[in-house]
């Protein structure tokens, strides 16, 4: 029995319903307000001589970073208290999180520099934030997008977070499944190499649980790199192949291409004046 | 002449609208520059226009000297304060304007001029004190530092603000200084760079009576003490403030309606056969008259044009005094980079500290939202197939719902502070 013919897109349909009904209900929660607030006191103080653009940037970026580290580490925190996540895991995983906190940081005080209105600016907010979500790789495969929307997929940093968080998590064996090496043999499963070659050994599910029929029970696998394998014929961004260092880098390139559109947004706006044209006459 | 002269200021702004082929526009402010596209085939041509939001506004205060811009609403007392302070965005301002002889630009601006806007921009979570210690770091980071703490509490009892110097200056969040005393600090925080000429929008606004009159004691007496120039925007200023100001400018519909010492307008409005009655203060009695929604047109427009006449004498005046060549410069600040640096990043550690909006509060609201989650989700605790799709969706609660809280924070601040306002 091959992987194909046990897996549906149910879950897809699952979680589309999820979040069709769950973002709404977030709308308006954007970040963008503080740093509104935040550079009209900055664009007053460039203003009157008091700081340089470049001087705040660096002062804030500085404390910024440790910052959004802290608050991964909130977040991430309670997962490992209470979910038993992979302790030996939490270092990649608090940098791959933070990164991803700091990327979206970075974007929400570039809206913020570039948009003076606080609530347009929250509104634009939402919208690049549903957008990362619409384009994770989650509620809609990456191959099924066209061209050239498919370019969100790439440039937004929740897809390259996901992945990494769901490598790192899916790091153990799953209890309930037991190797096998019978491609033949019913249910057994395994993936594929290539076409033609099983990926062995495979993995059977032979609890009790087995006894279901396929429509109640899924049989994901024994290794982690075999469940989120199976995840990833459903969800096409998952995969087993180790992409943490790519994921990091991709997202904290994100960081750095929004802060330096920041450096050129917060110079632009603070340092922004009308010179009065020496005209005497009209 | 070593003060602030600006000299046929003119703000412009255009734009398009359609009109029926040989209609006009009332708008006096309002003129033609010619039909720019008209079809034959069409009854309507669209028409390019200019408004003149300001137009040849001249004046001039000296060292010492504190100008009170008058004028009912719209008469363009922001929009010339914004001129001279290179803000007037959205049109084409022209005309003059200089500080000591130089011609004013964004450089000179920054070096010897200070702007405190009208709504103030205090760091709410810092102390005057506190403000004022750190725009002495920012301002003058060459002194030594005993010398800029002694500066501090030499500004912070100038300005009375002594009693309330460890007191948060408060803001959207909370309750924390007073109007007056906030427009004091933002004051202190402008004396502090030690400039030549001060730019005060609407200094009074908010405060009750006795408070703008302290406050525009107070600006008075710094004008004159420190010789500084100062320039107000006052929308409605009572007598007692009134007699503050060395010299006044009525503005309506951006034009001058009259320039001269405070002292000097009764008799120039009793010349023009505009009597002032007995039971009227000369403030109020100028908004009267300059107020084109209240009192005729045809008045108003007469009172514009008698003092069209009168300018061009004074303009003849004020020429004749040959500006010294660069005038005595105020020191300067100089730009530390470094320095500004640790500043900025000590001042900003403080806010993130005391600030629960910017991190304090997430993190608290992350840790709580992801606890809440990670217990919902505990039976994913067991690594068994049935919780596979459970750790799925914990991840992703996790990476998407920490993106929402990061701003839910800030929601709930908006919600606030409009409430507040």
């Amino acid at each position: 029995m091959t992987l194909k013919k046990c897996l549906t897109r149910l879950f897809s349909k699952l979680f589309l319903n999820m979040w069709v009904i769950g973002v709404p209900a977030c709308l308006g929660t954007v970040s963008v307000f503080s740093y509104t607030q935040e550079f009209a006191s900055i664009t007053s103080e460039v203003r009157n001589g008091m700081v340089s653009p470049t001087s705040y940037y660096l002062a804030n970026a500085t404390i910024q970073v440790p910052a959004m580290f802290f608050l991964g580490f909130c977040a991430l925190l309670p997962q490992y208290l209470f979910v038993d996540w992979t302790w030996s895991n939490i270092g990649l995983m608090l940098v791959v999180y933070s990164t991803t906190l700091l990327a979206f940081e970075a974007i929400a005080q570039l809206i913020a520099a570039v948009i003076e209105n606080a609530l347009l600016g929250m509104m634009f907010y939402m919208n690049i934030w549903f957008t990362c979500f619409l384009f994770a790789g989650i509620l809609v495969p990456v191959e099924d997008i066209i061209w050239p929307l498919r370019a969100f997929c790439y440039s937004f940093p929740l897809r390259w977070c996901f992945r990494s968080m769901a490598y790192l998590e899916f790091d153990e064996n799953f209890s309930g499944a037991e190797f096998c090496d019978n491609a033949g043999e019913p249910g057994c499963f395994f993936h594929y190499e290539s076409s033609t070659s099983p990926m062995l050994p495979g993995w059977s599910c032979v609890n009790d649980e087995s006894s279901r029929t396929d429509a109640e029970f899924v049989c994901f696998g024994k290794t982690g790199a075999q469940v989120i394998d199976t995840l990833g014929v459903s969800y096409s961004t998952l995969s087993s192949e180790n992409t943490v260092a790519v994921d990091f880098l991709i997202n904290a390139a994100i960081y750095f291409g929004a802060k330096l559109c920041l450096l050129v947004a917060l110079h632009y706006r603070t340092k922004k004046h009308a010179n009065i044209s020496e005209v005497i006459s009209l | 002449m070593a003060g602030l002269v600006f000299t046929d200021v003119s703000f412009t702004v255009s734009g398009s609208s359609k009109t029926k082929k040989g209609g006009g526009d009332p708008d006096d402010n309002t003129i033609d520059t010619g039909s720019v596209a008209s079809s034959a085939a069409s009854y309507v041509a669209k028409t390019s226009k200019k408004k003149h939001i300001l137009r040849n506004v001249s004046g001039h205060v000296n060292s010492g000297g504190v100008l009170g811009i008058l004028g009912p609403s719209g008469a363009g007392k922001t929009t010339l304060l914004n001129a001279l302070t290179l803000t007037a965005f959205g049109g084409i301002a022209e005309g003059l304007v200089t500080l000591g002889g130089e011609p004013m630009n964004y450089n000179l601006f920054q070096k010897r001029c200070v702007c405190v806007e009208q709504f103030s921009r205090n760091w709410e979570f810092l102390t005057p004190r506190e403000t004022v210690r750190f725009a002495a770091d920012l301002y003058l980071p060459d002194l030594k530092k005993i010398e800029r703490r002694e500066k501090v509490e030499t500004m912070l009892e100038k300005m009375g603000l002594q009693i309330c110097a460890d007191t948060k200056c408060g803001g959207t969040l909370f309750q924390g200084l007073s109007g007056g005393q906030q427009k004091r600090l933002s004051l202190a925080v402008a004396l502090i760079k030690r400039p030549s000429l001060i730019f005060l929008d609407e200094p009074t606004s908010g405060l009750d009576a006795a408070s703008a009159t302290a406050i525009m004691e107070f600006v008075k007496n710094l004008a004159e003490v420190e010789n500084l120039i100062i320039v107000v925007t006052i929308h409605q200023p009572s007598q007692k403030v009134y007699k503050l100001l060395s010299s006044v400018m009525l503005l309506s519909g951006g034009r001058v309606g009259y320039f001269g010492t405070s002292n000097g307008a009764v008799d120039y409005f009793s010349s023009i056969g505009r009597e002032l009655p007995a039971d009227l203060s000369i403030a109020e009695y100028m908004l009267d008259l300059a107020n084109a929604e209240f009192s005729s047109t045809e008045d108003v427009n007469a009172l514009l044009d008698a003092w069209d006449e009168r300018r061009s004498n004074l303009t003849a005046a004020v020429d004749a005094v040959a500006p010294p060549k660069a005038a005595k410069v105020a020191k300067v600040m100089k730009y530390a980079g470094w320095k500004q640096y640790k500043t900025l990043t000590k001042r900003h550690l403080k806010l993130l500290v005391r600030d629960p909006l910017l991190y304090t509060g997430r993190a608290l609201t992350f840790f709580g939202v992801c606890t809440f989650f990670s217990v919902v989700y505990v039976a994913t605790r067991n690594r068994e197939q049935t919780q596979v799709l459970n750790k799925v969706c914990v991840v992703l609660c996790c990476v998407v719902l920490c993106c929402v809280v990061l701003c839910c924070v800030v929601l709930c601040c908006v919600v606030l502070c409009l409430l507040w306002l």
